[in-house]
């Protein structure tokens, strides 16, 4: 028995947080021109809708109480309201499952229960994620071509997943700073000589593993080639980026130290470690696209560090009745607390100039979702979906647009893909799902 | 921690207005009663499905359904035809490549713990098709054996049993390569590997000697004969496409499935001796294997994900309603069961015991809680329950606990359980387009009374009566496994029924429940088939259909003593023979 496990919400949390001085004014890290980022945002359980939806018109608008935290950002953000996760009413699946898994791909979940759904009804995700037809367009000239970081995301089962580079094929995203500390900025560290030394070790490592596979060419039959050719995929990637040296002028960052991951306390630590890390890779190109995902669909973090009031975990508070005022009070305070530590992403971007008067915000497109609308009815119509950045002009913020109830979210995955640089995309997920790009988004 | 699957939905979706027809997936079609269809199709509520090649096993030909007689599965099987299914390519699991480098190089640094989690499919994280590698999980193979290669060293030469002062340089470092690469890929390597090995050494060898190991044991562990268990080895029969496991073969199956590792210097000695050639042997061996620690721990893994002790962790409470249930329970409960299952299945071995041994294991702090006599000393005593109450696993606060609600307890929940954990039925979750209303908490009705409300709904009836049935019976539970003889002001009515089983009826209350799942046959099948798919990491397909019916008739003839379910586990057609890959 590992009593560990058990042992939530006590220790006290005292880690450095070395990157925000990193950030502060940087200039020019990135190449020229300047690459686009996207970052595809994720919060559970979905919201309040009466205190999310902001009041007003087009271009003068109020945020609700959830929202306010945008404040400083409100020429940067573009509030959606209207769009509906319609592929959501298909196929298998819970309506947490496919809230999570059509977020980003806009299709059916796999059927039968054999992989992704723990053994319940619905598989993984059917069709490759919006993140991922993305990082194939723009991810090639950095070090990663996407990463998927998360917190508290621990599981490996279609709640836990919104990266997919195909279908049934999920992405873990890494809940440790430390693993992603050093996929990201691992090999910059120490002096060049040593890390030149160290680049060749791996190689000819890896070369030999790849030779063991290659050994088994033609043993194998289909399945098991499947999975193994994937593996071997794998490790090719994991070697090429050993050559990728990074163009970025970006001064090494210190290592995070070794920190609780899983106690209630570390989810706001460990969740602004991982903030600050994606922000600092953004800046220094080291990627273009990245997922971030706080716990998972049917969340059970327990927001304990807002208040001793808050014992529920947030998927059970989001089943609490339309009466139950208490309940909805603590998920308007669980909601704004996301608000925040979104506004305070989007100040780290804001803060990294990539060209005078230039930020890595204007040339970002992040897009916050969740896996439903409304906790308690499970209803994905009305998504709280919010949209931060320019994606280099691409994009109007500073607006809320209110859209025709029944507006599928596919055609908001089509028009980010556009916005991205995926200019040919004219629908994406299912087409059935699929109008074509939401209007009014460039203006 | 193991990956933890299924995420339960906190309220009772006590107002499924908007549900449609239903359907039962059924996860055993194998066992699939005539009787069970007869009885459930007039609802609506019956599919199936559960079979990864999308076969269904259960046709006219198909083995003996529960209950009846056994031989008419002999005949079917008995015709000299050897079909072993499918033997996919199996990844080591986290929890496999930890204990593989222990055993391995005597160093327990739980790196594999750091790794995503495994994908729980059918139920348990060992299964082939879950076993997929991204590039996150590459990388971190890489570090973890950059990690290990320095912590191993020692261990590494000791392998290799020579110095370079000694032998010479190379002629050590071959040595060890081939003594190394033996041990980790479970299988005399062959020259290519060794070439490959050596050239790992030499790469660092300009550094010192103890780096070219490093490189060597770097390359070792993110090999594919590593990280994988590869079959390709094997004899040729006198049929066309089947092929028996060499004896290192069968020396990892048995290993995998009986210490979820690597064999030991007994099993590779009698790999090597060409001892692991018949039925007797291969037994003579699993016996011997289940005497040691590690099968402790490997059927406690079977266990731990059978009944789903994971979830414990994070299954929600109402802090309000349970003061009681902390973090500190929660572990509690997960001990109770755990010890339970082990002693049951180590000094028993009977699955009746599972389900009715009227005794648990308790410290004070449960003792308290559950109204058990207090044990003297620390630690977890063995206690004996109120055979009225209380009897085996599935009475017990965990599994209770877990099947309930944040606030009280869950008769659909409990009911789906036994459905689909202790029988191997599945029910759909609700179609699409329902809206779920949560109920007011409503004192003036019992926990029962509003449900049955709920099941009265016609288009609500047609699935809940398979669960609710079933789950009403465990009322006197409250939401974390307390016995009560009231809830509130009302008497628990616990009459329960079983349909569209072989043990069907009318009844009261979860000990009589129990006990009679512990005479159904088609329990005893469903616990077959879970454990054919830890076994095997697979789920069962029409191929298997001999292989199974075998299992099931062994496991009666051994009057249902699990122990000797899993050495029988080592000797079916799907254990021992593999097709030709196509």
């Amino acid at each position: 028995m590992n009593r560990r496990q058990f042992l939530r919400g006590s220790g006290s949390i005292a880690i450095a947080l070395p990157f925000l001085s990193s950030l502060q004014g940087r200039v020019g890290a990135a190449p020229t021109p300047r690459p686009k980022r996207f970052i595809a945002w994720f919060s559970a359980c979905g919201t309040i809708n009466p205190v999310w939806t902001p009041s007003g018109t087009e271009s003068a608008f109020n945020f609700g109480d959830i929202l306010r935290p945008l404040d400083p950002y409100k020429s940067d953000v573009l509030i959606l309201d209207g769009v509906d996760m319609l592929s959501t009413s298909y196929g298998p699946g819970s309506a947490h499952q496919k809230g999570m898994g059509h977020l980003l791909t806009g299709t059916e979940l796999q059927s039968g229960s054999f992989a992704g759904g723990g053994g319940a009804s619905a598989g993984f995700a059917g069709g490759v994620s919006l993140d991922q037809v993305i990082a194939k367009r723009i991810g090639a000239g950095s070090k990663l071509a996407s990463v998927q970081l998360a917190v508290q995301a621990f599981n490996n089962d279609v709640w836990s997943r919104m990266s997919y580079s195909g279908a049934g094929v999920s992405l873990p995203p890494i809940n440790d700073p430390q693993i992603a500390f050093d996929r990201m900025f691992g090999g910059m560290v120490g002096d060049p000589a040593a890390v030149t030394k160290l680049r060749a070790q791996r190689k000819s490592v890896l070369d030999g593993v790849a030779g063991h596979f290659a050994s088994l060419n033609g043993k194998l039959s289909g399945e098991d080639r499947t999975r193994l050719d994937a593996h071997l995929f794998a490790v090719r990637d994991v070697e090429k980026r050993l050559d990728a040296v990074s163009s970025s002028t970006c001064k090494t960052p210190t290592r995070p130290g070794t920190m609780d991951l899983k106690s209630q306390a570390a989810f706001p630590v460990v969740g602004k470690l991982q903030m600050e890390l994606l922000a600092l890779a953004l800046a220094c190109d080291i990627s273009r696209v990245a997922t971030f995902q706080w716990s998972r669909a049917t969340s059970p973090t327990v927001y304990s560090w807002l208040g001793s009031d808050m014992k529920e975990s947030h998927h059970e508070l989001s089943h609490a009745g339309d009466s139950d005022a208490v309940a909805k009070a603590k998920l308007v305070r669980i909601n704004k607390w996301h608000a925040e530590q979104f506004a305070y992403f989007l100040g780290l971007l804001k803060k990294t100039e990539e060209a005078p008067g230039e930020t890595l915000l204007d040339n970002s497109l992040v897009f916050w979702g969740n896996e439903l609308a409304v906790g308690n009815t499970h209803s994905r119509k009305d998504m709280p979906f919010v949209l931060a950045g320019r994606a280099g002009g691409a994009i109007k913020p500073g607006r809320y647009i209110k859209y025709p109830s029944g507006t599928p979210h596919n055609n908001l995955l089509v028009s980010m893909g556009n916005a991205m640089g995926a200019t040919d995309l004219t629908t994406f997920g299912n087409a059935k799902y699929c109008t074509g790009a939401l209007a009014k988004l460039a203006g | 921690m193991g990956s933890i699957g299924r995420i339960r939905a906190v309220t009772p979706d006590i107002a499924h207005r908007g549900w449609k027809v239903q359907r039962v997936q059924r996860r055993e079609a194998m066992s699939r009663n005539a009787l069970i269809v007869a009885l459930l199709l007039p609802l609506g509520c019956i599919g199936s499905i559960g079979h990864e090649d999308g076969s269904d096993p259960s046709g006219p030909n198909g083995p003996s359904e529960p209950g009846g007689p056994t031989t008419t599965t002999t005949a079917a099987c008995a015709d000299g035809t050897i079909d072993p299914g499918p033997s996919p390519v199996r990844r080591l699991t986290r929890i496999e490549y930890d204990n593989t480098v222990r055993d391995l190089f005597g160093v327990d640094l739980k790196v594999g713990a750091t790794f995503p989690a495994d994908q729980t499919v059918l139920g348990f994280d060992n299964n082939a098709l879950g076993l997929t590698v991204t590039s996150v999980l590459a990388e971190q193979y890489m570090n973890a054996a950059e990690k290990l290669a320095v912590a191993a060293l020692p261990r590494v030469k000791a392998i290799g049993g020579c110095t370079a002062a000694a032998m010479g340089e190379t002629a050590c470092a071959k040595q060890t390569a081939e003594r190394l690469a033996r041990r980790a890929f479970r299988r005399p390597a062959n020259d290519e590997q060794i070439a490959s090995l050596m050239a790992a050494y030499a790469a660092r060898r300009e550094a010192t000697f103890d780096s070219g190991l490093e490189s060597m044991t770097q390359l070792v562990l993110q090999s594919p004969f590593f990280l994988y268990r590869v079959e390709l080895g094997s004899v040729a029969t006198d049929k066309p496409g089947l092929l028996r496991l060499d004896d290192h073969e069968i020396a990892s199956r048995l290993s995998y499935f009986l210490w979820n590792s690597m064999p030991d210097d007994t099993l590779f000695a009698a790999a090597d001796e060409g001892k692991l050639a018949t039925r007797e042997e291969i037994a003579a061996q699993a016996r011997r294997m289940l005497k040691d620690p590690r099968a402790k721990a490997a059927v406690a893994n079977f266990h731990r994900q059978w009944m789903e002790l994971d979830h414990l962790e994070e299954v929600p409470k109402d802090p309000n309603v349970f003061p009681e249930f902390d973090d500190a329970l929660r572990g509690d409960l997960r001990d109770e069961t755990a010890t339970f299952l082990e002693n049951v299945f180590w000094n028993d071995g009977s699955m009746e015991s599972l389900f009715t041994a009227p005794y648990t294991f308790a410290n004070a702090r449960l003792a308290k809680v559950y109204g058990l006599p207090a044990p003297s000393g620390s630690g977890f005593l063995k206690l004996p329950t109120d055979p009225s109450k209380r009897i085996g696993v599935l009475l017990q606060p965990a599994v209770q606990s877990l099947h309930a609600i944040a606030y009280e307890s869950s008769p659909i929940y409990r009911g789906k359980f036994i459905r689909e954990k202790i029988l191997c039925h599945e029910i759909a979750p609700p179609p699409e387009g329902l809206v779920v209303v949560p109920p007011e908490v409503d004192p003036s009705k019992s926990t029962r009374e509003r449900y049955q409300q709920h099941s009265s709904d016609a288009a609500c009836r047609g699935c809940h009566q398979l669960m609710d049935p079933i789950g009403f019976a465990f009322e006197h539970y409250d939401g974390i496994g307390r016995y009560r003889d009231k809830e509130g002001m009302h008497a628990i009515d616990a009459n329960g029924e079983l349909t569209g089983t072989d043990v069907d009826g009318k009844f009261y209350g979860g000990v009589e429940l129990a006990k009679r799942l512990s005479k159904s046959q088609e329990v005893a099948s469903c616990v077959t088939t879970h454990w054919f798919r830890f076994a095997y990491g697979r789920g069962e397909t029409e191929a298997d259909r001999c292989s199974v019916a075998t299992l099931k008739q062994k496991f009666a003839a051994a009057k249902y003593d699990m122990r000797e379910l899993v050495v029988e586990l080592t000797q079916t057609d799907a254990f021992l023979y593999r097709k030709v890959s196509p």
